[in-house]
């Protein structure tokens, strides 16, 4: 039989899912060579339409896990089950997992200055400089960092913005979403804040510092977000996605973006709801576009998906019926986790998780198979063969 | 003004022209038109620089797929065809065996034809990408390289792929 050339193989393996190109590095050397090209690691990733999001199972930060291992979890036989071997393991403590892109997942760590980016598929770790705005104020401070990549110049950036409340005296009871009640704490959380007093509105001060990776420091940048931000952003063609929270200040979106070429902030038109109260808003990656749920019905869950970017058109691609026999009591205890194969939907009720087919409807998932008691996170990740080694050696 | 030429081209060609494709595996000839065979980058190339004689030689492809490629060519020249009668008439294309898979591919990468190497490049991907690494490298009549020990290190650095694989 004729040997294929090169190309060839590369064009098959390049339409191949992730997890069995790992098994086909074993075929022969030559193939793993190809796998392993930071070449084929963009090819792979522009070519494979059809890879599915990966579920990765991440512990929650806890005290007692001093490890971070992210698991596989895939469905086999219409039921999600988490792998038994884990993928990688990190000795990291107390880690917030913060946002992906192109396969990379940006981490924080130990306290709210130290970052690490990895890629959970390659075991790849990168440890990124210290951050220099200070979070360490005895104000409330409000930490968040995201993860992008700017096409145009190949570079990928992490973004870290720090909210400042100044001059809080007044009590700060604290909500935590996906529960019913709010709580006095005088601790700084990255959860929903609301002040007693009106004045503070005004002592909101931002920072911004932006990492270069492959550089050894963070700059800081003058602009600063139109209105204070917090939680995890979503990336979508070239920019961060932030949700706004409503108690914080007055606004006039609900979205905030920042651009990571040119590193500037602005708002995003958000989708034509009822509501704007948005806790009862999450934005998901909708496989490289924004997506944003709304929980805000007592009779359905609608995602919209900005499909056309440059003129940021919304479409509702999906209304998911959650009146029984599945239904629910309380809405904020539901999590929508993101696609799930064939266009289906992964979601969270309280602790259980049920997929949504358009065509079938919700369905059940039985427990993920873990033997384990500790709580852990489930995310939904488009895996990448980047090699972070190879992201810097290129700046 | 762009469209001038094209006219005139039109106009100093009105009947079809053909050419002959033979393959030198099985000297089966096939009569196609020409508007048709120039999908094909390296025939138009042999055509625009007058290679070309009456007969084009195509060798290493056998008649048998010589036959599927054609059908590609036809079916895509066909300026009727909706886009997704393109899809149904593709995807009978490449329901084939993954031997007449591997043949066709490198036909259409001979022969330059995009959309024909990128769904038979789909068509062998969705057949492997379930199958054991061992299975695959019997298709291919790829060389195993690796000392079992060398073997088992690639092997060890995703263990976690290999879950219900022998």
């Amino acid at each position: 039989m004729v040997d294929l050339p090169t190309d060839i193989i590369s064009q098959i393996l390049s339409r191949i899912p992730m997890k069995s190109l790992f098994r086909f590095r074993c075929v022969a050397k030559l193939w793993c060579c190809i796998i392993d090209h930071p070449f084929f690691a963009y090819m792979h990733l522009s070519q494979c339409n059809e890879e599915h999001n990966m579920l990765l199972l991440i512990p929650y930060p806890t005290y007692r896990q001093k490890k971070l291992s992210f698991r596989l979890v895939e469905e086999r036989g219409r039921n999600m089950k988490a792998n038994k071997n884990s993928i990688t393991e990190f000795d990291l403590n107390h880690c917030v997992l913060l946002s992906s892109c192109n396969g990379l997942v940006c981490i924080q760590y130990e306290n709210k200055q130290s970052y690490v980016l990895l890629n959970p598929l390659r075991t790849d770790f990168l440890e990124l400089p210290k951050a220099t705005i200070k979070a360490d104020y005895p104000e409330p401070v409000i930490v968040t960092c995201g993860f992008g990549f700017d096409a145009s110049t190949s570079a990928y950036k992490v973004v870290r913005v720090v909210c400042r409340i100044e001059n809080l005296t007044s009590r700060v009871i604290v909500h935590r979403v996906g529960t019913s009640s709010w709580r006095e704490d005088l601790t700084p959380t990255i959860e929903v804040h609301r002040v007693d007093t009106s004045s503070w509105r005004e002592n909101l001060t931002s920072r911004v510092e932006v990492h270069r990776v492959g550089t050894s420091s963070w700059r800081e940048i003058g602009e600063v977000p139109p209105h204070p931000v917090e939680g995890k952003p979503v990336f979508a063609h070239g920019f961060l996605h932030w949700l706004v929270n409503p108690f914080r200040r007055e606004s006039e979106g609900m979205i905030v973006s920042f651009h990571i070429g040119t590193e500037k902030f602005q708002w995003t038109p958000h989708p034509k709801v009822d509501a704007t109260y948005t806790v009862l808003f999450q934005l998901v990656d909708m496989k490289g576009n924004l997506g944003m749920v709304d929980l805000s019905s007592k009779t359905n869950i609608d995602i919209w998906v900005q499909k056309d970017y440059k003129n940021k058109e919304w479409v509702r691609q999906y209304r998911i019926d959650i009146r029984a026999p599945c239904g629910r009591s309380n809405i904020e205890h539901i999590q929508v986790i993101g696609l799930w194969e064939n266009g289906e939907i992964l979601l969270k009720f309280n602790d259980g998780f049920f997929i949504y087919s358009p065509k079938t409807g919700l369905r059940y998932n039985n427990g993920l198979g873990l033997e384990s008691d500790s709580p852990t996170g489930l995310h939904s990740h488009r895996g990448s063969l980047i090699s972070i080694p190879k992201v810097t050696a290129a700046c | 003004m762009a469209s001038a030429p094209e006219n005139e081209k039109n106009a100093s060609a009105p009947e079809k022209k053909t050419l002959t494709l033979k393959s030198m595996i099985n000297n089966e000839e096939f009569v196609v038109d020409e508007h048709v065979a120039l999908q094909s980058v390296t025939i138009k190339n042999m055509v625009d620089s007058d290679c070309a004689g009456d007969v084009i030689p195509v060798p290493t492809i056998s008649g048998e797929i010589l036959a599927l490629v054609i059908e590609y060519c036809k079916n895509h020249a066909n300026p009727s065809a909706s886009e997704d009668d393109l899809k149904k008439a593709d995807a009978g294309i490449v329901a084939k065996d993954i031997y007449t898979l591997i043949d066709l591919v490198l036909a259409a990468n001979f022969l330059d034809i995009k959309g024909l190497l990128e769904v038979t490049s789909q068509k062998i991907a969705d057949s492997i990408k379930d199958l054991p690494h061992q299975d695959v490298r019997e298709i291919f009549g790829v060389e195993n390289d690796y000392t079992p020990e060398e073997e088992a290190a690639v092997r060890a650095e995703h263990d976690w792929a290999f879950e219900g694989f022998p």
